[in-house]
């Protein structure tokens, strides 16, 4: 189970130490008012080492948690473009991204600023979001991207 | 709660899934909370790494596979 508290602790530190993120996934459908349950919370991040650094300062100042140190750059904008990341005596995880497929990368992504109880959330817009998950090869993606879509008018490419 | 009625399915407008007047983190602490009620996934903690997206999905779903497993042992 997803503890809201401490993600958006997280989300926080990232606003504070300057980590240029986007969140997409069900934390992004849960913003833009589709309803689904989820036990991750899924992040693209800009693929630069200052990013990575400031990414892994904005986890420890959530998690005091060694294996933050796992977490490099050089994986992320190398060979391991996703890392997920299971914080102690927690129930969720969190995907990093760099990019997915060939399709998305983070500065290509468009994104809005929804609030979250005072905390600033970079999300990707309905119309992005939909375009990430009409493709993918999971039913549950499928059903995501029906639900935007209709709830948005998108229009199908 | 007021009460609509209709003579059929078809008559019955679509329902938007989105309470606009609900707060975005009040809509999340009660749909994660119901997360309590479910067998947890048990992924591992630490750190992964994946060469791609559908590499993380595997794991993911292999976990999920599990957690249906340990559900169906218990009701035997």
């Amino acid at each position: 189970m997803i503890d809201v508290d401490l993600l958006l602790r997280f989300i926080g530190a990232m606003n504070d130490e300057g980590v240029e993120y986007i969140t997409f996934g069900a934390i992004a459908l849960m913003t833009h008012g589709i309803v689904r349950n989820t036990e991750d919370a899924d992040f693209f991040i800009a693929p630069t080492e200052d990013n990575v650094a400031r990414l892994k300062k904005a986890l420890r100042l959530v998690w005091d948690d060694p294996s933050i140190e796992e977490i490099t750059a050089e994986d992320l904008m190398g060979d391991y473009p996703s890392v997920r990341y299971g914080p102690p005596d927690t129930e969720f995880s969190m995907d990093f991204l760099t990019r997915l497929g060939e399709a998305f990368r983070y500065d290509t992504l468009d994104w809005e600023t929804k609030d979250i109880e005072g905390i600033p959330v970079r999300v990707v817009t309905p119309r992005q979001l939909y375009q990430m998950k009409r493709d993918t090869v999971r039913y549950k993606d499928k059903l995501d991207a029906a639900a935007l879509r209709a709830e948005y008018s998108i229009p199908e490419d | 709660m007021p009460v609509w009625k209709h003579r059929s399915i078809e008559e019955t407008p679509e329902v938007s899934a989105i309470h606009r007047d609900v707060p975005i983190g009040r809509r999340m602490r009660a749909i994660f909370g119901m997360g309590r009620l479910v067998e947890p996934l048990a992924l591992p903690r630490g750190v992964r790494k994946f060469r791609s997206a559908e590499e993380a999905y595997a794991e993911r779903e292999q976990f999920e596979r599990r957690r249906i497993d340990r559900i169906r042992n218990r009701r035997q």
